[in-house]
C-alpha cells in the first residue's frame, strides 16, 4: 500500500485529524469520561480575582496544598476552564482528547515539514495518538491539562522554528513570546529555546553549513533567556520552587529512566518483560517473512502460542517470579525497541539523510527535555519527552520505508500493526484512571482531607467508594444536586436553626433541570445605618438583596438555560457579599484570617 | 512584512519591563507599625517580648526585643506593592557574653498555608561582622487584597546543639510599607 503524496494544506490537516482521531478512538474509546483524580479535586474550582493577580507574584497554587511552582498561565487556564466547564467532567475529558488529537495533526505537520513523506508524517500523528506515555501525562488526568497547553505551544513553537529557520535571522524573535508562554505554563519548559538552539546547530550540521551563522547569533539570546526566565521564577518564588536538588547518583539514575520510559517504554515490571516481547516479535516476524509461507504457518501458530503461553502467569509461577514474562508493556517494549534499532541501523548503513535527520530531531527533543527530569521523575511528566519518542519512531518507518526498495508498500501497514500493542497499552492506562480503579479510590481518600474540597463532594467520595466496592459504577460528579464553594462549615444559633458563613463570595452549582433556587441570609451585624448589600447572579439574572436588621431574609433565584448551563450541565449561581469582614481584623487576637459575609441557608432547590 | 515590526517587539518587551519596575519605585506609605500594634500582637511565650529603643552604629530604632525562642504575630490587610521591613541585631549588652547566635525568620500566613519568607541568623559574639544592624525586606505583593499573618520568629542558633543562652533578639523598626 502507498499513501499518495497530499498536495493542499487544506486535504493534509484534514486527513492528518481524521488519522490522529482514529488513534484516539482506539485507546480512548469507551472509556472518555473518567471522572476526577487526585489534584482535579482541588484544581477544579472557582478562582477569585484575587487569586488571579497573586499567581503571577508567587506560587501556581494558592490554597497550599500544591509544591510552589511558578504557573501562573496554568493557574488562568484552570480558572478558565471552571468558568467554562464547571464540573462537567464528560466535557473537560472531550477537551483533553480534543487536545491530544491536535496535537497528534499538528506532529504530522511537523514531519510533513520536515520533508518526510505524507504517509511518514500521517504515522507519526498515528503513532502520537497511541502513545502509551500520553493517557497519564497529557490526556486522563485533567489536571495534567496544563501538559497538554504545555505541548500545543511547544509544537506550535518547533512549527514556528521550521518557518523562521531559512528567513533572516531576525524572525528568530517569533519564538520568544513562545518559549515564554510555555514556560509560564510548566517550566520543563525551560528547555524549549537550548532545543531549538540544539536543532539549529544539528541542521547546521547536516544541512545547510550557513546556520552556523545563526547559531552564533542565538546562542548569547538563549543564554539571556534563560537566565532571565529563571531569575524571574526565583524572584516572583522567593526560592527556586519544585522539589529541591537530589543527589548526583539519583539525578543519573533518574535521567537515565526518563529515557528509558520514553525510548524503550520501560520501565516493565522488569526489563525481561520488554526483551522477552522482542524475541516473541522478532522471531515471529522472521517466521513469517522467511521461505514459503505453507511451511511457515506452522511455526508462526507456535510462536502465537507461545506468546500466549508466556503471557499468562503460569510459566512464571515455575520460575518462582509473580508475573507474566509477556505483557502489553513488554511486547510495546519490544515493537519500539526493534523499530529503533532497526530504523537506526538501516539509516546509518544506508545514509538516509532525511530519515536521520527526523531521527536525529526526535534525539535531540528527548534528550532536551529530559533533562530537567534528572531532579525529578515523575512518569506522568513525560509528554515533551515522548513527543521526541514519537519522532524518533517515526524517522524509523522512514528509514525501513526507504531501505524496503520494492516492498516499501507494505511498510506503513506493518508499522501500523506493529503499533496496535502500544495502543493497547496506552489503552490499559487509560483505564488506570477509571472511577473506580483501584490507584483512583486510594487518592480519593486523601483528596477528601483537603481543605479547598466542597463538603458536597467530601460527602459524595465515600459513596462512590462504596458503590465501587460492591461492583456497581458510581454516580457522576455532575449529578450531584448542588456544590458549594465559598461556605464554611454548618453551625446553629441561639434559635437552633442551622445556617454557614459564607465567604465574600459563593459560587453554587445546580443541577441543570433546576428550575429556581431559595436561598435565606442573615447578618447579625446589619442595621439602617450599617446594610449588609447581596447580589446573587443565576443565568442571565442579577437580584440584589439589602439586609438591613438582624432578621432572615429570603430570595428566589430563577435559573433559565444557556450555552454555559450547556457545557457546565449545570446551572451556576453567584453570589457576593459587601461589606464583608475579617474576624482577626475585628479583633486582633483572633487568628481567624478568613473572610466572612453573611448567615446562609438554602431554602428550596 | 518590514524590518521595523520585528526589531520593535523585543524593543517594546524591555521598555515595559523597565516601565514596571521603574513603577515600583518612589515614595512609601506606612500600611502597618508593629511597633504601635505590639500590644495587640499574639506573644509567645508573652513574657519574652518588650519594646525598647536600641542604638547600633549610631543609629537609634525603635525596636521588639525578644529573648530566647519566640513568636510574634500580627495581623495585617496587604495592599498592592506592600514589603514588609525590619532591621535585625543581637542586643549590644549581649555581644560579648557567649552565645551561638540566633536565628530569625519572617513567616507569612494567610490563614491556609505558611511560608517562611526570609531566614537570617546573628552571631554577634562569634562574628563580630554581625554587631551592625541588618536590614531585611520581605515583599508581600503576592498577598495584596488579603489579611495575613506576619509572624516573627526567633529560635536558637542554625546549629543542632544550638542553645538560647544570651540569646536578645533585637527587631529594629519592623513595619508594612506600600510603595
Amino acid at each position: 500500500m502507498t499513501v499518495p503524496r497530499v498536495h493542499t494544506a487544506r486535504a493534509f490537516t484534514a486527513v492528518a485529524v481524521i488519522v490522529a482521531a482514529a488513534g484516539a478512538l482506539l485507546v480512548y474509546g469507551g472509556q472518555i469520561d473518567t471522572g476526577l483524580y487526585y489534584d482535579d479535586y482541588h484544581f477544579l474550582r472557582p478562582v477569585h480575582e484575587l487569586e488571579l493577580r497573586r499567581v503571577w507574584f508567587g506560587s501556581w497554587d494558592p490554597t497550599g496544598i500544591e509544591s510552589p511552582f511558578f504557573r501562573p498561565i496554568t493557574a488562568w487556564l484552570f480558572a478558565l476552564r471552571f468558568w467554562a466547564f464547571g464540573l462537567n467532567t464528560l466535557a473537560l475529558h472531550a477537551v483533553s482528547i480534543a487536545g491530544h488529537v491536535l496535537c497528534a495533526a499538528c506532529v504530522g505537520w511537523l514531519l510533513r515539514r520536515e520533508g518526510a513523506p505524507t504517509g511518514v508524517s500521517l504515522m507519526g500523528a498515528w503513532l502520537y495518538a497511541v502513545h502509551p506515555l500520553f493517557p497519564y501525562a497529557q490526556v486522563s488526568w485533567l489536571t495534567n491539562q496544563m501538559h497538554l497547553a504545555e505541548s500545543l505551544v511547544v509544537i506550535l513553537a518547533l512549527l514556528t522554528w521550521q518557518s523562521v529557520r531559512d528567513r533572516p535571522a531576525r524572525w528568530s524573535v517569533a519564538l520568544l513570546p513562545l518559549a515564554v508562554t510555555a514556560f509560564l505554563i510548566k517550566e520543563d519548559a525551560v528547555m524549549l529555546l537550548p532545543i531549538l538552539l540544539a536543532l539549529t546547530m544539528q541542521r547546521g550540521w547536516l544541512v545547510d553549513s550557513t546556520q552556523w551563522k545563526r547559531v552564533v547569533m542565538m546562542l548569547p539570546v538563549v543564554t539571556l533567556a534563560l537566565a532571565t526566565l529563571i531569575g524571574f521564577r526565583h524572584q516572583r518564588l522567593g526560592q527556586l520552587g519544585g522539589y529541591g536538588v537530589p543527589g548526583l547518583e539519583q539525578a543519573q539514575a533518574q535521567f537515565w529512566k526518563g529515557l528509558d520510559a520514553a525510548l524503550l517504554l520501560w520501565p516493565t515490571r522488569t526489563p525481561w518483560q520488554a526483551v522477552a516481547g522482542l524475541i516473541a516479535i522478532s522471531a515471529l516476524a522472521v517466521a513469517l517473512a522467511r521461505g514459503n509461507w505453507k511451511g511457515n504457518k506452522v511455526v508462526a501458530l507456535i510462536w502465537c502460542a507461545a506468546i500466549v503461553i508466556l503471557s499468562t502467569r503460569l510459566p512464571a509461577l515455575f520460575l518462582g517470579i509473580a508475573y507474566p514474562l509477556i505483557a502489553w508493556q513488554g511486547i510495546a517494549g519490544g515493537v519500539v525497541i526493534a523499530a529503533t534499532l532497526t530504523g537506526a541501523g538501516v539509516a546509518a548503513t544506508r545514509q538516509l539523510h532525511q530519515p536521520v535527520l527526523i531521527m536525529m530531531t526526535g534525539l535531540v527533543i528527548t534528550l532536551g527535555f529530559n533533562l530537567p527530569f534528572a531532579l525529578v521523575s515523575k512518569r506522568e511528566q513525560y509528554h515533551l519527552v515522548a513527543l521526541g519518542a514519537v519522532l524518533l519512531l517515526a524517522g524509523s518507518v522512514d528509514a525501513l520505508r526507504t531501505a524496503a526498495g520494492r516492498v516499501s508498500r507494505y511498510v506503513l501497514p506493518v508499522a501500523v500493526l506493529a503499533s496496535l500493542p502500544l495502543a493497547l497499552l496506552a489503552r490499559t492506562q487509560a483505564a488506570a484512571f477509571q472511577p473506580c480503579a483501584p490507584g483512583v479510590l486510594s487518592t480519593d481518600g486523601e483528596a477528601s482531607g483537603w481543605w479547598a474540597l466542597p463538603g458536597e463532594i467530601r460527602a459524595w467520595l465515600p459513596q462512590k467508594k462504596q458503590r465501587c466496592e460492591a461492583g456497581l459504577s458510581p454516580s457522576s460528579i455532575a449529578e450531584l444536586p448542588v456544590v458549594s464553594w465559598g461556605l464554611y462549615d454548618e453551625e446553629r444559633g441561639a434559635d437552633g436553626e442551622p445556617y454557614r458563613w459564607t465567604s465574600d463570595r459563593v459560587v453554587l452549582l445546580l443541577r441543570p433541570d433546576a428550575r429556581s433556587v431559595a436561598f435565606a441570609f442573615r447578618s447579625p451585624d446589619a442595621s439602617r445605618s450599617a446594610p449588609v448589600r447581596i447580589r446573587v447572579r443565576g443565568g442571565s439574572r442579577t437580584a440584589e438583596l439589602t439586609l438591613d436588621s438582624i432578621d432572615w431574609q429570603y430570595m428566589t433565584v430563577r435559573l433559565s438555560g444557556g450555552a454555559l448551563t450547556t457545557l457546565r450541565s449545570a446551572h451556576r449561581v453567584d453570589v457576593s457579599i459587601t461589606p464583608w469582614f475579617v474576624p482577626a481584623v475585628r479583633d486582633p487576637r483572633n487568628a481567624d484570617l478568613r473572610r466572612l459575609g453573611v448567615h446562609f441557608r438554602m431554602v428550596e432547590n | 512584512m518590514s524590518r521595523r515590526p520585528v526589531y520593535l517587539l523585543p524593543a517594546a518587551l524591555i521598555a515595559a519591563a523597565a516601565l514596571y519596575f521603574a513603577s515600583g519605585r518612589g515614595d512609601e506609605a506606612l500600611v502597618a507599625d508593629l511597633i504601635a500594634q505590639f500590644d495587640d500582637a499574639k506573644k509567645q511565650p508573652d513574657t519574652a517580648f518588650e519594646r525598647a529603643d536600641v542604638t547600633v552604629d549610631g543609629v537609634t530604632k525603635r525596636s521588639i526585643v525578644a529573648r530566647g525562642p519566640t513568636r510574634l504575630t500580627t495581623h495585617v490587610t496587604v495592599p498592592k506593592h506592600a514589603v514588609f521591613r525590619t532591621s535585625l541585631t543581637l542586643d549590644p549588652g549581649v555581644w560579648n557574653e557567649p552565645g551561638d547566635g540566633v536565628l530569625f525568620f519572617v513567616g507569612v500566613s494567610d490563614g491556609r498555608s505558611f511560608q517562611t519568607r526570609a531566614s537570617v541568623t546573628l552571631d554577634a559574639f562569634g562574628r563580630p561582622a554581625d554587631r551592625h544592624w541588618r536590614d531585611i525586606s520581605v515583599n508581600l505583593e503576592e498577598f495584596a487584597g488579603l489579611t495575613i499573618s506576619i509572624v516573627l520568629n526567633t529560635r536558637a542558633g542554625a546549629a543542632e546543639n544550638a542553645t538560647a543562652q544570651n540569646d536578645v533578639a533585637v527587631w529594629g523598626a519592623p513595619m508594612i510599607v506600600a510603595r
